[in-house]
């Protein structure tokens, strides 16, 4: 038992791939911060009583004071661009964690829960928990120019001298896990809701498409149902598109087992959001850039190559 | 760090993410962030949606629709709710609600041409709408209009 829980989530890994995925999940999470910015600070403008405090802001009795709310949000930002650059990771990161995870909870009480980033702010936790910046860091370079130091250590997690260790293997682990786990939910609400395995025989996942679009052909500025009037015009398109979802969705975990299995789940997820930005235009930018996948594979790889050949 | 504080971290992390599946059997408990159950997968969607929307009258008695940038920041599904939440407040804050949405029409030049916002709740069939091309709604109820003052 103990043997087996060691090699599911003890794998050596080089420092390399976490520390790649710390820049990656974290210059997509700066881009979000940066580019939502003016949006987020205008985010109660239908009124203060559509504020219904979501995760960590449920903490709160109402919504904050404008001024407080856009420090809050460029603090964010601030702790964001360090967690990029791996500065004093084991105390900056996990603040870092929690003020994300406040900025986006706060985000999504007015009214909506978007589910677009649920999985980036778990990955970003996960590598805020996880030494991730003993390479491509400033904590890296200090300490190579510095040496050994007691602050050092306490401020960005003791040095590690394998350059493939289980220490960094885990957080990678867990990320993929948490990923399957997620995809896993998502199919469970399909058939323990109200259409139960039914969802597969598509007609529900065309009453969602189309109650969607709806909507966007009133609300939105650029509309939403072109799309829509194709499939209604060849409803048994769906099915294999119901079938394949649901099976990617319960059977997520799977992908943990093998190496090409995850190959496999990664780019049918990936064409499975694909289809969901074009018939929905919903995008999910975290999933469709890959971001959400790279867990599963050796980042490192190609850095390494390109490396060797300078 | 030893393998004790790797294994509680997965442990704890792992658990928390699956722990809103016991919602699947108390839908009571509502979605939150980042530990989400995926409630929008669940429902099976009535034959006739209820749709709030917003549209603007012109001079010339012409209508068209006005999306939720009018009134909302943070995206469409946002505004949609908003809309929605407002709505269900009663005609007090409606009215609030379209009077705001009428400056802003106000401020326009490319509104230029409105003289009147009106606040609907139309009933649609979805299988005409796709399916026949029919888009205009079944039922239609006005929840307030209010004038474009310039």
């Amino acid at each position: 038992m103990k043997a087996a829980w060691n090699r599911f989530w003890f794998r050596p890994v080089p420092a390399r791939r976490i520390a790649l995925l710390r820049i990656a999940v974290g210059l997509y999470l700066l881009q979000l911060q940066l580019s939502e910015h003016r949006a987020w600070l205008r985010v109660s403008r239908a009124g203060q009583d559509t504020f219904e405090g979501i995760g960590l802001a449920s903490l709160l009795s109402g919504p904050l004071d404008d001024g407080l709310w856009g420090a809050v949000l460029v603090s964010s930002i601030v702790l964001n661009v360090a967690f990029v650059l791996g500065i004093a990771h084991r105390v900056i990161a996990p603040l870092f964690a929690i003020l994300l995870t406040f900025v986006l909870g706060y985000r999504n009480s007015w009214g909506q829960v978007y589910h677009v980033n649920h999985l980036a702010c778990l990955h970003a936790t996960i590598l805020a928990l996880a030494p991730a910046a003993h390479a491509f860091s400033v904590d890296a370079w200090v300490r190579k120019r510095l040496g050994e130091r007691r602050w050092i250590d306490v401020l960005a997690w003791p040095r590690i001298e394998a350059a493939s260790d289980w220490r960094f293997g885990w957080g990678v682990q867990l990320m993929c896990v948490v990923t399957t786990i997620v995809y896993s939910l998502a199919g469970l609400a399909k058939v323990t809701g109200e259409a139960g395995w039914r969802w597969a025989l598509g007609s529900n996942l065309r009453d969602q498409i189309a109650y969607d679009a709806l909507y966007k052909e009133l609300l939105h500025p650029d509309g939403g149902g072109e799309w829509v009037w194709r499939i209604y015009a060849y409803p048994d398109l769906l099915i294999p598109a119901a079938v394949v979802t649901l099976l990617l969705e319960l059977l997520a975990p799977v992908a943990l087992l093998h190496r090409r299995l995850a190959w496999l789940f990664c780019i049918s997820m990936w064409l499975a959001h694909l289809g969901i930005d074009v018939l929905m235009t919903i995008l999910f930018p975290y999933q469709i850039f890959g971001v959400a996948y790279l867990s599963f594979f050796a980042i490192e790889r190609p850095i390494d190559w390109v490396l060797r050949r300078r | 760090m030893s393998k004790a504080y790797a294994s509680i971290v997965c442990l704890l992390i792992s658990l928390a993410v699956l722990s809103p599946v016991r919602r699947h059997w108390n839908p009571a408990i509502s979605d939150s962030f980042p530990l989400s159950w995926y409630p929008m997968f669940r429902g099976v969607r009535p034959d006739l949606e209820q749709v709030a929307y917003v549209v603007g009258r012109s001079r010339d008695g012409a209508i068209r629709v006005l999306p939720y940038t009018y009134w909302a920041s943070g995206g469409f599904n946002q505004g949609r709710n908003q809309l929605n939440r407002i709505v269900s407040q009663g005609r007090a804050r409606v009215e609030q609600l379209c009077e705001q949405i009428a400056e802003t029409v106000a401020d326009r030049s490319s509104d230029a041409d409105l003289v009147e916002v009106a606040i609907l709740m139309g009933e649609f069939d979805r299988d005409r709408y796709f399916g026949e091309g029919i888009v205009t709604p079944s039922q239609v109820r006005a929840f307030d209009t209010c004038p474009v003052i310039r």
